[in-house]
Parts: C-alpha cells; sequence; structure tokens
C-alpha cells in the first residue's frame, strides 16, 4: 500500500484540530480525515431558519443557534408573557414569563438567562424587573435602579450587564446574580443599542441618540471608551459574539447589513435576506440567529466566514 | 438591454427555504409580500426558485405586491400611539430595481 511519505518523501502532521497554515496538509484525529487548507475563506451566509410560535416584535433573545431562547414582545400591546426555546430547527413554547414585558433585554443562555426591564410602564411596570429562567421556569431576581426600555444587555445570569435605553439614558448597570449596582455611564446615551461581549468586556452599537447612530462603546468592566465606527448607522440591531470578536445585522431603517467586529473595525459581511428590526439574536460571529421582530415569526441564521479547508478524498 | 434581477412571490416556510449552500451563491433579497428578488439568468437562481415554488413576476408585478404591502403598513404605523411612532420609523416606499 502507498503512503504519503512513499509519495512525497515525508510525512504529516497528525492534529487534534485543524490547522491555518496555508499549504498544509494534515490528520485530523478527531475527523479521521486528511485535510488541505488552502488559505482561502468560505464566504459568511444567511438561511432561514424555523419559525416562531407565536410572532411578534420588540422580542427579545439570548444563547445560541442551536440553543436559543426568546421571549416577550409586542402583541398584545401590554407586553407578552410568551417565551420559546430554539434547537437549530424549531421553536418550541416554555412556561411563561413571570411579568409579561415588550422592548426587554435578554443575556445567558438558554439554560441561565435574564430577561431585564422593558415596557410598558403600568400596570405591572416590568422595566425594573429582572426575571430569571434556568431551564424549565421562569423567576424573579433583583430589581434594576432604573427603569427603561430598549436597553442593551450581555454577558451572564450571574455576571449581566445592560446599558442605555430609553430617555436616551447613558446608564449602565451590573448584575450579580442577585442584585444590581451602577457601572460607567456610557460616552453618548442612547437607546435600541447592540450589544456583545461579557460584562467586563462588552461591546455596544448603534443606537438611536437621536439621530440613529454609527457609534460603537467599548466597556471594561468599569468605563466605556470609544471604538470603530459601524459602516452603516443603525437602531434596533442585534448582536452578538465578544468584543474582539463581534457581530451586528439588520435593525432599522430596514438595514440588512451585516457586520464583523475584529477589535478595533468593523468590516461589511454577508446581507440579511430581508431587513428585519426589533428582533431576539443571540450567537457569535461565527454563528448567530435573528429572530421575529419585523417581520415578526421568521427566523434566519447567520454562519460567519470560516477557513476553506478541504478533505482530501481518493476520487 | 438584458434585466439584471429576477422577481417572484414564493412564502418563506422556515428552515430550509435559504439554505447556507445556497446563500452562498446567490444574492436573495426579501421584500413584503413574500417578494423574493434574485439574479436573473443564472443557474443556481433557477433551481432555487423552482425548489421553493416561486411565482415569477415582472418587475412591475413585483413593485405593485410590495407597494401594497407596505401601504398597509403605513396605515398600521399612522395608527401607532405617539410613543410607538417615536421609536421606530415610518415604514418607507420601496423601489424594486429592474
Amino acid at each position: 500500500m502507498s503512503t504519503y511519505k512513499g509519495i512525497k518523501g515525508f510525512s504529516i502532521q497528525t492534529l487534534s484540530s485543524n490547522s491555518l497554515n496555508v499549504g498544509q496538509v494534515w490528520y485530523n484525529s478527531t475527523d479521521k480525515a486528511f485535510i488541505y487548507y488552502s488559505g482561502t475563506t468560505t464566504p459568511a451566509s444567511w438561511a432561514t431558519g424555523g419559525d416562531l410560535n407565536a410572532g411578534r416584535y420588540g422580542i427579545a433573545g439570548t444563547g445560541t443557534v442551536t440553543a436559543g431562547l426568546a421571549f416577550g414582545g409586542n402583541p398584545p400591546n401590554d407586553g407578552s408573557n410568551a417565551s420559546e426555546e430554539y434547537n437549530g430547527t424549531s421553536w418550541t413554547s416554555t412556561p411563561t414569563l413571570a411579568t409579561a414585558t415588550r422592548y426587554a433585554v435578554g443575556c445567558g443562555t438558554q439554560t441561565a438567562a435574564l430577561c431585564v426591564g422593558g415596557g410598558p410602564p403600568a400596570p405591572a411596570n416590568p422595566g425594573l424587573k429582572t426575571q430569571e429562567y434556568d431551564g424549565s421556569s421562569w423567576t424573579t431576581g433583583g430589581d434594576t435602579a432604573t427603569t427603561a426600555y430598549y436597553r442593551a444587555g450581555c454577558g451572564t445570569q450571574t455576571a449581566g450587564l445592560v446599558f442605555g435605553g430609553t430617555g436616551k439614558t447613558n446608564a449602565t448597570e451590573e448584575y450579580d446574580g442577585s442584585s444590581w449596582t451602577a457601572g460607567g455611564t456610557l460616552t453618548t446615551s442612547r437607546s435600541g443599542c447592540a450589544a456583545a461581549g461579557i460584562q467586563t468586556a462588552a461591546l455596544g452599537s448603534g443606537g438611536d441618540t437621536p439621530p440613529v447612530t454609527n457609534a460603537t462603546e467599548e466597556y471594561d468592566g468599569s468605563s466605556w471608551t470609544n471604538g470603530g465606527s459601524l459602516t452603516t448607522s443603525r437602531n434596533n440591531a442585534g448582536g452578538g459574539g465578544t468584543q474582539t470578536a463581534g457581530v451586528t445585522f439588520g435593525g432599522s431603517p430596514d438595514i440588512v447589513a451585516t457586520e464583523l467586529y475584529d477589535g478595533s473595525s468593523w468590516t461589511n459581511s454577508t446581507n440579511m435576506p430581508s431587513s428585519k428590526d426589533r428582533f431576539a439574536s443571540g450567537g457569535t460571529q461565527a454563528s448567530a440567529f435573528a429572530a421575529g421582530g419585523q417581520p415578526p415569526t421568521s427566523t434566519v441564521e447567520f454562519v460567519g466566514p470560516s477557513p476553506a479547508t478541504k478533505t482530501i478524498t481518493t476520487s | 438591454m438584458a434585466k439584471t434581477n429576477q422577481y417572484c412571490v414564493a412564502e418563506n416556510w422556515g428552515k430550509g427555504f435559504i439554505e447556507h449552500s445556497e446563500s452562498r451563491k446567490i444574492a436573495f433579497s426579501g421584500f413584503p409580500g413574500n417578494v423574493w428578488k434574485v439574479p436573473a439568468h443564472n443557474k443556481e437562481a433557477n433551481l432555487w426558485i423552482s425548489k421553493v415554488l416561486g411565482v415569477l413576476k415582472t418587475k412591475d408585478e413585483a413593485q405593485a405586491i410590495v407597494d401594497a404591502e407596505v401601504t398597509a403598513a403605513q396605515a398600521a404605523w399612522d395608527a401607532l400611539s405617539d410613543e410607538e411612532k417615536s421609536r421606530n420609523p415610518r415604514p418607507a416606499d420601496i423601489i424594486l430595481e429592474e
């Protein structure tokens, strides 16, 4: 039997994960396959996903494409208590929120999520409320100091972060799993900002100051500083990823543009198939989802650009 | 002049309607009224239209469908409270490309 060394005169590396050295051939012991990397990139793409069971806009979300969560929203005008989980194919209804809300913030994961604030102000005043999801039910958490909706948020259930919101506020609050404390204020007050990252390394982009802005800010756990500006100004967009590998997409007015952040600047990626705003979103720069909003039932899934490795076969 | 785009009406059924492999080959643009714009004279686009049972429309026919949807959305926006209006822009008219 011929061997690679017999043909080429040298053997190749065995790696447990793929290499990104241009021109290298290696054996991937995890996938049990010979792989080649030419240096080309598979472009980003958008595909349609499963529809929400209850179409709504002003809906919050968190999680990933294969373990997503979406909750609250409008209709009804006084807020929805509907909550749904996504498995990458279809949405399934979960137990409802304790308090109906719309334009709330989602943080965390499908099994450890936060729903923070939202509207309307009366009679339940969800703007101050925090609701926690453990994968099976929603319970109440600590109240925020300030009431607002159209906030942005990121982080985890025990290290959450919310900022901005109605009233064009610059307020930031940090959650420790039971109570909220004030953080550093945004440089530019805004509502409808998109968020990414964690409590100590967050990213906020776009929003309505007014006018609708392309400004980006980065948070280090204590203060906000300016980051690279979006190519397309937008409000009520979605976002995900980290402070150094962020993604934002959609938003108003009628935005289809997707942009990727590398820690200093945004670059354009593949457009969404149609515009969407006020939707639930979650995920990373490599894989994200947008559900509901306008239009209210549809889900779209993003796959980011990736190195185009090729599996070597005998054919 | 040869047309650049073609239009069809197809209902987005969700998962599988547009797949990543198709998105990497075709530039999709969706509009109100289930109107979709894809490249004309394009084998991959034609295959996708066939897959989704898209009904081809001329640009003018597609424009009429979009206009009707946008007019309805604008009427709905006009009926919103001032607070809601302040948060969301009025749906804009959409002009389809040739």
